[in-house]
């Protein structure tokens, strides 16, 4: 149980750096999704179920907040989270490179669930648009800070390891 | 078949997913007073004091870096605006000396003045970070008289609308959020149209303007008034781009606003309330 409550607080942290620093930290309109790099290294460390849930807990407190649809966010980082999850096995294994490289490819899937579910609604972006105002932007800034969050927040990540992982831990430690 | 394959992962996923949809619906059709709107407020009114400690610790440092990026700049604009405020002293006095008449000749026909709103200062503690909305959260609520819907002011020109309000802190949806659309008109040539937002684009989009229309940079536009959700008369910008594609029926026009939406400080919130309301989304 105290692994669950150690990931929703991780996620809260996440969540209130993203309510009030993250906006000041806007570059050409462009914000960090913090939440986000939260629940894809959770995916990345621990695998789909666990990903899964962060991204629903991170997703559900910034709907909560800011969107007017609230189930979008809880979608997007539900999928994030547990396509994350997916490719644990081959993430931190090599160099800081791939974990941003991952980061990278989890914002654009996270934009591009979020426009698929948008257009559902009768939201139509056009795509170059939506490309270089948000996804572009936002995968770059996430992929930039995505070594710094983990850097901040893997002392916190407490669940059993199974063997890949903990081989992972032991080369950054 | 390796164990991330397993069939008990997907139904976890699967099962998240339709609990979101759920979420959804449930939001998308319960009343303001419903779990989710109040698990809302709930989280904004947890939030706003934390937004308000933090933007005041920011507001000096960000302060600090403008002043020192933009010194050159400032000296020049300085120097622009003690001119342009002289220029602007000599015509509030010929403009007062208008209106005094103007006031005089009215009360002389019986004319009634318009309605003049109150308005209720505010000032912005937080912007909820999302790419994809644009809102603001101020630090007046229902306690202060906020209430949904009213419309709120900046910068001399519409700045937005009140889309939910705790008893201290309240939520404003920006002028240019995608969801956004308000009643507009075109002062010189009276054309009523919808003005959008565009993906926290400072340029709105002014929808339904006919093929037909005259309309031209520089022309003002102003809310309308229809649909009684804002004011007629409020300042929201200048027309800068009129352009017609191939086969639209319509101009696709584009709207300049003197509020800059992204980095906005004080707000003032009209006391104004329609006579009606409306469910968010429909």
């Amino acid at each position: 149980m105290w692994p669950l409550i150690q990931l929703g607080l991780v996620v809260l942290v996440a969540f209130a750096f993203q309510a009030t620093v993250a906006p000041h930290m806007a570059v050409s309109g462009a914000e960090p999704d913090i939440v986000l790099i939260v629940t894809a290294l959770y995916g990345f460390t621990y695998g789909p179920q666990i990903g899964a849930f962060a991204g629903f807990f991170g997703g559900l407190l910034g709907d909560l907040l800011a969107g007017p649809y609230v189930g979008l966010g809880l979608i997007s980082k539900s999928m994030v989270g547990f396509f994350a999850g997916l490719v644990q096995r081959t993430i931190f294994v090599e160099n800081i490179l791939l974990p941003m490289l991952a980061i990278f490819i989890a914002t654009w899937i996270h934009e591009f669930v979020y426009v698929a579910f948008m257009f559902l609604f009768g939201e139509v972006t056009p795509v170059k648009v939506l490309i270089s105002s948000i996804i572009l932007p936002s995968a770059i800034y996430n992929a930039i800070l995505a070594p710094f969050v983990y850097g901040a927040v893997r002392r916190f990540m407490v669940f059993k390891q199974d063997a890949p992982a903990v081989r992972i831990a032991k080369k950054y430690d | 078949m390796p164990e991330f394959f397993g069939r008990r992962n997907y139904l976890i996923l699967f099962a998240l997913i339709v609990l979101s949809m759920l979420i959804l619906t449930i939001h998308y059709r319960e009343g303001e007073d419903g779990l989710i709107h109040r698990a809302e407020r709930l989280v904004m009114a947890a939030v706003s004091p934390l937004q308000t400690s933090v933007t005041n610790a920011l507001t000096p440092v960000r302060d600090g870096w403008d002043y020192l990026a933009h010194f050159g700049d400032l000296k020049r604009e300085n120097r622009h605006l003690k001119q342009e405020v002289a220029e602007l002293r000599g015509q509030v006095f010929a403009l007062q000396s208008l209106k005094n008449e103007n006031s005089r000749l009215q009360s002389l026909i019986g004319f009634k003045d318009q309605a003049k709103y109150d308005t209720i200062p505010a000032r912005v503690t937080g912007m909820p970070s999302s790419n994809w909305w644009s809102s603001v959260i101020i630090d007046k609520g229902v306690d202060d008289g906020i209430k949904r819907n009213m419309p709120v002011v900046a910068g001399g020109g519409l700045v937005g609308q009140v889309a939910d309000a705790s008893q201290r802190a309240a939520k404003v949806v920006l002028l240019n959020d995608v969801q956004s659309g308000v009643s507009v008109q075109v002062e010189r040539t009276g054309e009523v149209g919808v003005i959008k937002g565009q993906l926290r684009d400072q340029r709105l989009i002014l929808r339904y303007i006919s093929k037909d229309s005259t309309i031209q940079n520089g022309d003002t536009v102003v809310t309308s008034g229809l649909g009684e959700l804002f004011p007629k008369g409020i300042y929201v910008g200048k027309v800068v781009k009129v352009s017609l594609s191939s086969y639209g029926l319509y101009k696709d026009v584009e709207v300049n606003s003197p509020v800059d939406f992204t980095s906005l400080e004080e707000v003032l919130v009209i006391k104004h309330e329609p006579d009606f309301s409306f469910k968010e989304g429909n």
